[in-house]
């Protein structure tokens, strides 16, 4: 069994148990990503961040990092993607 | 700034190592961010791994500022002796202010203060609070709370008057309590002394109500001892005031020219001084005066006010009433009387009042029955009122 149907059956949050990343989108001007691991890829176009399992991948305009630390991140810019890859 | 191919990976070290970096920006081949000045000196082995390089573009904040402001030393001497003159100055008051007074004017507590040598300019250190509200209580009779406290340069007074009637006992001689009108007694309730009417008694003027003086009677209603003292008592009456209002219908009536002269004032330290002079003479005009003192918080006044003296022209034209607009003013001065009354708490039960105009006046004329609460102090002479015991047979016998 799989740890993702582990911590659906047990109804675990899979942030903590997977240490999957939490992403908050506030329209598309914004978004806040926690649990990851450093950034891959920066310019005003693309950020590309790797997460514990996979790479998240924000594209957009004007794109910035308001702030950054170990835990969490947040940022900005006129955002029109957001994809994830292995 | 840093400057370099590895630059995400400069980021990366960077937050690795605890720096605090914020608001990052991409710029070609650069990285524009912010950080403090501290983490920016720990940056410098980081820069050398990742072979770029660190510029400073700006520096923002305080410290920077405080720096830069160090080669003027007039500003930072302005600095200080600002931060004195405000120590200084609020070791003095600057603003009285008086709360919950209605009966006395701001203006007549001032100038009784002033005249006890409590001005403003006066050294808080000197300033003697139980004194001042000593002085108060004892000046006016009918103030019958006070207190006196220091907000910052500011002396704040609290007053409670007395609406009821209540005396402050700060007399010892006994008295009775008299009527001062004529009425009908609707309600008593004697605390001191010995009340002589009840309700439903018609009372004239002068007529005794409560008396101050105490018999004390034995078993055979024999006298024993005489006591004198202070009346205490709520007493309310029935009262019939006369209301009488005449004016006459031709009347002056203020018309302004629209010129005027303004002249600008400041007041440093109680003297004034006037920025402009007058320019022009009025036969007849208004003067009003505004002063506005200076404050740095709602507490903290400063010696220093600016006010402006406006005087206004006016002409006059005579202009009649018509009759309308006499009742109207009759009517209106009436309600004002009314209400005037119902804020001192007295009961209007009925008004009978009629207004008529002739050619040349207005008169309004009646009468207005009220509830109030009567009752004025009439002092004891004990001398005149003192009884002999009467003497009992048998001490008589034994004096024999």
């Amino acid at each position: 069994m799989s740890l993702e149907k582990i911590t659906d059956t047990l109804n675990l949050p899979k942030d903590i148990v997977m240490g999957a990343s939490i992403l908050h989108l506030i329209g598309q001007y914004e978004v806040y990503i926690e649990n990851y691991k450093n950034i891959i890829e920066f310019n005003e176009n693309v950020i590309k961040i790797q997460a514990r399992s996979t790479k998240i991948i924000i594209t957009g305009k004007h794109l910035h990092i308001e702030y950054f630390n170990n835990d969490d991140m947040k940022i900005k810019g006129r955002i029109s993607d957001v994809s994830f890859t292995v | 700034m840093f400057t370099g191919d590895e630059k995400v990976r400069f980021v990366n070290l960077c937050r690795n190592n605890n720096l605090k970096i914020w608001k990052l920006y991409n710029d070609e081949n650069a990285i524009i961010m912010n950080c403090d000045k501290k983490d920016f000196k720990r940056m410098k082995p980081l820069r050398k791994k990742c072979h770029g390089t660190l510029r400073i573009q700006k520096k923002a904040g305080l410290y920077f500022k405080a720096v830069r402001q160090k080669a003027h030393t007039c500003f930072l001497v302005g600095i200080l002796l600002f931060l004195l003159m405000g120590k200084l100055l609020s070791l003095f008051i600057w603003n009285i202010s008086f709360d919950g007074n209605y009966s006395y004017t701001n203006v007549e507590l001032m100038r009784f203060l002033n005249s006890n040598k409590i001005n403003n300019g006066l050294l808080k250190s000197d300033i003697d609070c139980d004194k001042i509200e000593y002085l108060l209580r004892t000046n006016y009779s009918d103030i019958t709370w006070v207190s006196a406290e220091i907000k910052g340069t500011k002396l704040i007074i609290h007053i409670k008057e007395n609406f009821d009637g209540y005396i402050a006992k700060t007399e010892t001689k006994p008295y009775d309590i008299v009527s001062g009108t004529h009425g009908v007694i609707t309600k008593i309730i004697t605390r001191s002394g010995v009340p002589q009417v009840k309700a439903g008694d018609e009372i004239m003027e002068g007529q005794l109500l409560v008396s101050g003086i105490l018999d004390t009677y034995g078993d055979n209603e024999t006298f024993i001892s005489r006591k004198f003292v202070q009346a205490d008592a709520d007493i309310y009456a029935d009262v019939v005031l006369e209301y009488k209002d005449e004016f006459e219908l031709v009347h002056q009536n203020k018309k302004y020219t629209g010129e005027k002269n303004n002249i600008y004032t400041i007041n440093i330290l109680g003297k004034k001084i006037y920025l402009s002079l007058l320019q022009k003479n009025f036969k007849l005009s208004d003067v009003v005066t505004t002063d506005k003192q200076l404050s740095i918080t709602d507490d903290y006044y400063l010696p220093l006010s600016a006010g402006k003296i406006t005087v206004r022209e006016y002409v006059t034209d005579e202009a009649v009433y018509s009759e309308e607009e006499a009742l109207g003013i009759a009517g209106n001065n009436l309600e004002i009387f009314i209400k005037n009354l119902q804020e001192k708490g007295i009961q209007i039960i009925e008004k009978n009042v009629t207004i008529e105009c002739d050619e040349k006046f207005c008169r309004a004329s009646g009468t207005i029955k009220v509830n109030r609460q009567i009752g004025d102090v009439q002092y004891i002479d004990e001398e005149a009122n003192k009884m002999e015991i009467p003497q009992t047979e048998e001490s008589s016998e034994a004096n024999e």
